[in-house]
């Protein structure tokens, strides 16, 4: 059997090789980059906003920005598909579109006095392609926090350790902060103590979940969580934002390097030999437990690790302000999403390693008291015409070896033991290359995961009250007085979190996840548009280096498009159709991805309006 | 013992990397404070019942560094989601 290590390996040539043809190319052929180009943080030195940066910490910094839960979560849904398409999708998705879109999302605003992206895509859309961005960015919101919010309570459920240490390395970032930003300690003192209470909340997370003293159901998890976002969303970022972030930095690094060390070091003893199957069927049943289409419907759960719309935030705002130097912007943009790419690519290589052993752990502990799960366990066993008592493990070696069984059943069971199985198998991959236990590999991961989830709630609620709060502008003039109500700060946090955390609530995270995925997926279709428009009358850029950059643009408009439409005809109406959460769930989703679907097909009328003038006039001074 | 010099300067970039990762949300608020700051002293110049004129104007030479963070700030007002998207990354 294939070593998942020679994927890691196979990751590192494929983006090293891409780094310097393609990359490269996109550089001096199609953004012409130079180095006597000033940058804004030259042009526009401020010493605040626009100051230059170091190229390999502002690439620290922006792979950091980027980097969540995002490229975990969905890789280890894809896997229903197989380790090969999902791996096929996040490589080719990883160096045709999503580099293209973060590299040139920098360069743009680069050429922009440091504009965000949204700014340009009005610039050259016109305005209502700035709304819509707007829009994009709060219905993302609100489904980043039912999704997240999900995947927290369900782990934090399964793995209560994990949730204690959480916690209490949010309780211990308050000190952190205050000795770093209050005290002449200082940043040294604060790091020290940072390593130290990562290490003791793990130590402690460990100790309870192996004495398995502590528990909360998912729905106890939730309403905590729910209390906890809209109060950290309103508390000064030094307090708790900051150093927690910056903790999570040293969880971040670590994570990633260990997680691919181990991987590599399992080749030389023979060991991580993928038991999932490489390829199981072209409709496995994933987005909302139906039968999904590989293509178009792969977008709509891997987005991150393999192309996401918010890096155009992040490369066109604060990135972009303070880039040293044109030719930085390769290193930092288009490596730091290889670097994703190879964080996704880790998840797949672990999953399908040590997926089997992390299932079967999973199931084993909850089918005795959970009905569905055993029903679901039945079902699966006569789908491999084993009787119906054979025990887990054998039911899901069996399962692992017909992929036609695992195909169906593969996101379905993982939804039922609630994702326990990504934090598990890197679990077992740490046990089988260094030999450190199971349960602490296990709680590390489930705190390396949530971490990055609980930052992601925080940050949407802030951001979806300011996108709110600029989105409810209009009203400021017609209506002051409700202005005042709808843009008072807790009322646009509340709402955000009350309607997030409601979805999250119904628990219908395949359907949830798929929505989330494909508003991000529309963002960064925006953002693409935007580029080729950019690239087609702005720069000098050569033919081929024209199609490589409109290319992924129409690809990734038709398929995100296809895909939603798909997601709206196949998955919307049984939903609509079971009754009760799932009805509203069905409304909820369907109603914000066809909102985005309407304005998706108005930017693109716009765009090929765009595309086809040939002079260089903003949209904004021809309609002006 | 001396280290290497190529791991030294790739300790050196982690430590400032992480440095800047340690206050990368206190940098944005002081900004946002340096442009309130110079909002509040030289206000009266605009209209503002802040600070005498004649000590503003004797200020105004010192600040200059905060009156052109302002102007920076000022002219990207029309971009506020931009801004803030780019340092709250969700995902």
């Amino acid at each position: 059997m294939f070593q998942a290590g020679w994927l890691i390996l196979l990751a590192i040539a494929l983006y090293v090789i891409f780094y310097y043809t393609h990359g490269r190319y996109l550089q001096y052929k199609v953004v012409g980059a130079s180095p006597r180009q000033q940058t804004p943080a030259h042009r526009m030195y401020d010493g605040v906003d626009y100051v230059p940066a170091n190229k390999y910490v502002l690439y620290g910094h922006h792979f950091a920005s980027i980097a969540g839960a995002g490229p975990i979560v969905g890789p280890a849904i894809a896997l229903a598909w197989g380790w090969l398409p999902a791996l096929l999708w996040i490589w080719f998705g990883n160096v045709f579109i999503g580099v293209v879109h973060d590299y040139l999302s920098l360069m743009v605003s680069v050429r922009h006095e440091g504009r965000s992206i949204g700014w340009v895509a009005g610039k050259y859309l016109g305005r209502s392609a700035f709304y819509a961005f707007n829009t994009y960015i709060w219905f993302s919101l609100l489904l980043v926090i039912a999704a997240f919010g999900f995947v927290i309570s369900a782990l934090f459920a399964k793995v209560p350790g994990a949730g204690v240490a959480a916690f209490l390395l949010i309780f211990l970032a308050v000190p952190v902060g205050l000795v770093m930003y209050r005290t002449k300690l200082g940043y040294a003192a604060g790091t020290i103590l940072s390593i130290i209470f990562i290490i003791l909340s793990i130590w402690v997370g460990f100790i309870i979940q192996t004495a398995g003293v502590f528990s909360l159901g998912f729905y106890e998890w939730l309403g905590i969580l729910t209390v906890y976002i809209i109060l950290a969303a309103s508390l000064p970022v030094w307090v708790l934002l900051q150093p927690r972030d910056y903790m999570n930095a040293f969880i971040l690094w670590a994570s990633l390097v260990l997680g691919g060390v181990a991987l590599i070091a399992l080749l030389a003893t023979g060991g991580g030999a993928m038991t999932f199957p490489a390829f199981t069927m072209f409709s496995a049943n994933v987005v909302g437990g139906q039968p999904s289409p590989f293509w178009p419907a792969v977008p709509l759960i891997i987005a991150c690790g393999a192309l996401s719309g918010f890096h155009s935030l992040v490369s066109s705002g604060t990135t972009s302000k303070q880039l040293d130097n044109e030719l930085h912007g390769l290193l930092i943009a288009y490596g730091g999403m290889e670097t994703e790419g190879f964080l996704a690519t880790m998840v797949v290589g672990t999953m399908a390693a040590f997926g089997l052993p992390a299932f079967i752990s999973a199931v084993s502990a909850a089918v005795k008291s959970n009905g569905a799960l055993a029903k679901l366990l039945s079902s699966i066993a006569a789908s491999l015409h084993l009787p119906a008592g054979a025990p887990p493990s054998e039911v899901l070696k069996a399962m692992a070896a017909n992929p036609a069984v695992f195909g169906k059943y593969y996101a379905i069971l993982a939804s039922k033991v609630k994702w326990v199985v990504i934090p598990g198998s890197y679990g077992y991959t740490l046990n089988a290359a260094f030999g450190i236990p199971v349960a602490v590999g296990t709680v590390f991961a489930t705190i390396w995961i949530t971490a990055f989830a609980l930052t992601s709630l925080d940050t949407a609620t802030r951001l979806a009250r300011f996108t709110w709060q600029e989105l409810v502008e209009p009203l400021r003039q017609r209506s002051p007085g409700l202005y005042r109500v709808v843009s008072n700060k807790w009322f646009a946090s509340i709402l955000a979190v009350a309607l997030g955390m409601s979805l999250a609530a119904t628990k219908q995270f395949l359907v949830i996840w798929p929505a989330f995925a494909g508003m991000n997926q529309l963002l960064s279709s925006l953002a693409l548009m935007t580029i080729a428009v950019w690239v087609i009358r702005a720069t000098r850029a050569t033919r081929l280096g024209k199609a490589l950059v409109v290319a992924p643009a129409v690809f990734m408009w038709a398929t995100v498009t296809l895909a939603l439409l798909w997601y709206e005809a196949a998955v919307v109406p049984v939903y609509l159709a079971k009754g009760g959460t799932h009805t509203v769930t069905g409304l909820a989703v369907g109603g914000i991805t066809a909102l985005g679907l309407a304005l998706n097909l108005m930017l693109f009328a716009l765009w090929l309006r765009e595309v086809r003038v040939k002079r260089m006039v903003p949209a904004e001074a021809r309609s002006g | 013992m001396r280290l290497p010099a190529p791991l030294n300067r790739f300790l050196e970039h982690l430590r400032l990397a992480l440095a800047g990762q340690a206050v990368e949300y206190i940098e944005a608020e002081l900004r946002q404070l340096e442009t309130v700051f110079a909002t509040l002293v030289l206000g009266s110049l605009a209209g503002m019942p802040t600070p005498l004129s004649g000590a503003a104007a004797r200020l105004a030479p010192y600040m200059l560094p905060e009156i052109m963070a302002m102007l920076e700030e000022a002219g990207r007002l029309d971009d506020l989601i931009g801004e803030i998207g780019g340092l709250f990354e969700p995902t």
